[in-house]
């Protein structure tokens, strides 16, 4: 593994880039009924309708899994807390609220772009509302704004608590399925705009990516090495708050994608985040569009909520990762 | 002169008492479930219902009982305050609270609504504690003959000509009716194949990409507004489906009569023949809602 870790970086990002189709060829064949890789290159007839809502469902699910990994990469960079993922800063509820009470007040019925519209709009009020209670500065500034992002979450989810407690079982239905993650009902426009503020935002990220080494490396260390932690800290976190809220609006919340794959990638190409940033986009996309076949083919016609099959795969590993951590820790470097 | 006021204040507390017994001797009931609620009516014993569900609503008169909790989960303090005999529900959602009520003194009847034959068992076992078993017998004779009927109305469609039907009971998620819901039975009594019919549950959560595959004929979407018919057409991938290419889409249907195991799952069945056969015109019936087919998406 070490070895990956010393590959050129334009080389890695150029194979992987090359993987992706490949993956998302395979993913194209499993679903209700399973279609032959060769069928789907030759373009077998009837099946126009079925290959083209597996495409848009694995768009979707590469562009919300790659915006989440990405995120989670700049949070846990930023934060320096190996725990930190994409929903800490109350996102998650945020935007689960907004989402209860589109369906409660019944606006999804006029029309169903209300529900992203709300919860991005309500995801934003709540970022701003944690940056605006975390902003005594000084060295506690990245734990004010976690602290402030778990109280805001807590805030937020006994809000959503109350909604649901007054909800009919129909309305609680889509409430909870969307808590749960789902990538089908993606609106093509919504998920192309969606997909371009990840790529221009990961780009963005690749940019800062010097600077996010040197903060990994403490205050201290990159205030010698001529970064203003604080700007650079609410510049990164700002972005990656808008992918996740832009993410989270189409697909509800999904977990663990976040968490556990910036985690790999580090072990697996060091901690070098002009890498990661890249490459958090590609596995983080591939890893969800894998577990989305899983999610809907595994049981068809039944579907398992995506986010389950994410924690679980992403739970085991994590447990994993938390031991193995004791035994190596510091073993991941940083280049600046 | 005071103890002559005691003794008329007595005798009078005591007669109020002997009436308020002699006007009680009715059962009362508590209904926790829609179905029953208009079951118990049916039989003519509305009056019995001293306490309702928030979800009880039909018949009309109904509306006037106090909420006693919500379906399935009953408020103790109100149920206290009623003192009813009975409480009855398809089913308690938590256990702890049947336990309260019965120490209370009240009993707790659960009985279940998930097929036809508990149909049956709930309507006999009211008509036994509601001292009204005629009404009872009467009831399931008239839901068993009104069965047969649309048996037989059907009965000479072959399998392969029956239309299929996917029953959307809700659109975020999409889910439907499996073979362990008594919709199923419905539709198959109405001479219609469930699409989802093979499926052992009572209801799941499905895929578009199913839903297209099998390629439904019929499309009844009960729960939805009037609006719902327009709203899957232009779902993506659905116009391959032969209920949208001919137009055979069926919304905006009282909701209460197609999900709820009582007395009007006759007229269920009815409405669901004039949806899968709305050609035949001797088969509707005058109780169904005439203006029904072809009203969806339109």
């Amino acid at each position: 593994m070490r070895a990956l870790s010393k590959v050129n970086t334009g080389l890695l990002i150029c194979a992987s880039i090359v993987f992706l189709p490949l993956v998302f060829w395979i993913c194209l064949c499993f679903g209700t009924v399973f279609i032959s890789p060769l069928d789907l290159l030759h373009g077998a007839s009837g099946l126009g309708v079925i290959v083209e809502l597996r495409s848009q469902r694995l768009l979707a699910g590469f562009i919300v899994g790659g915006t989440l990994a990405v995120s989670g990469t700049a949070y846990q960079a930023v934060l320096r807390n190996p725990l930190a993922e994409p929903f800490i800063l109350g996102i998650s509820g945020g935007a689960g609220l907004g989402a209860a009470i589109s369906i409660a007040l019944g606006l999804t019925a006029v029309s169903f772009l209300f529900l992203p519209f709300l919860s991005f709009i309500s995801a934003l009020l709540i970022l701003s509302l944690v940056l605006l209670m975390a902003r005594g500065v000084g060295s506690e500034y990245s734990n004010n704004i976690m602290l402030s992002g778990v109280v805001a979450g807590t805030l937020c989810s006994s809000m959503l608590m109350f909604i649901i407690s007054i909800l009919d079982n129909h309305k609680l239905n889509s409430v909870t399925w969307w808590m749960l993650g789902n990538l089908e009902q993606g609106n093509l426009t919504l998920l192309v705009s969606t997909g371009i503020a990840a790529v221009a935002g990961t780009a963005v990220l690749f940019l800062y990516g010097r600077e996010v080494n040197a903060l990994t490396l403490g205050d201290e260390m990159a205030f010698y090495l001529g970064v203003n932690s604080k700007t650079l800290l609410l510049a990164v976190l700002g972005i990656a708050s808008l992918l996740t809220a832009a993410a989270v609006s189409i697909s509800g919340i999904i977990g663990f994608v976040g968490l556990v794959v910036p985690h790999i990638l580090r072990r697996m190409f060091g901690a070098d985040h002009r890498k990661l940033f890249p490459l958090s986009l590609l596995y983080g996309g591939m890893f969800l569009m894998v577990c989305d076949t899983f999610a809907r083919s595994v049981m068809s016609p039944r579907e398992i909520p995506v986010g389950i099959i994410t924690s679980l795969i992403g739970g085991p590993f994590f447990i994993w990762l938390l031991n193995r951590k004791s035994s190596r820790i510091g073993s991941g470097e940083a280049t600046v | 002169m005071k103890k002559i006021v005691k003794v008329i204040l007595s005798c009078a507390v005591l007669l109020g008492i002997y009436f308020q017994g002699w006007a009680g001797d009715e059962i009362k009931i508590v209904s926790l479930s829609p179905n029953l609620t208009e079951l118990i009516f049916h039989l003519g014993k509305g009056d019995c219902i001293v306490g309702r569900s928030s979800a009880c609503d039909y018949p009309e008169e109904v509306k006037k009982i106090p909420v006693a909790g919500k379906f399935g989960a009953p408020s103790m303090e109100v149920v206290a305050r009623l003192r009813p005999d009975y409480v009855v529900s398809s089913g308690i959602k938590d256990e702890g609270v049947r336990k309260n009520i019965e120490g209370l003194g009240i009993k707790v009847l659960l009985l279940p609504n998930e097929t036809i034959d508990e149909y049956y068992l709930a309507v006999s076992e009211l008509g036994k504690i509601l001292d009204c078993q005629n009404e009872a017998e009467k009831e399931i004779l008239r839901v068993r003959n009104i069965i047969a009927e649309e048996k037989k109305l059907t009965e000479g469609v072959p399998v392969g000509k029956r239309p299929r039907v996917y029953l959307e009971v809700w659109d975020n998620p999409l889910m439907t009716v499996g073979k362990k819901s008594f919709v199923n039975d419905l539709i198959s009594i109405s001479g219609g194949v469930n699409v989802a019919g093979q499926e052992e549950i009572g209801y799941l959560k499905c895929s578009r990409e199913w839903i297209i595959l099998s390629k439904p004929e019929v499309i009844v979407a009960p729960a939805m507004g009037k609006f719902a018919g327009a709203e899957i057409k232009k779902r993506q991938g659905w116009g391959e489906t032969p209920a949208v290419k001919n137009d055979r889409i069926y919304v905006g249907m009282d909701e209460s009569v197609i999900y709820r195991l009582g007395p009007r799952m006759t007229e269920a069945l009815k409405l669901f023949r004039k949806c899968f056969y709305p050609e035949d015109k001797s088969s509707v019936n005058s109780n169904g809602k005439g203006d029904l087919a072809g009203q969806g998406g339109k």
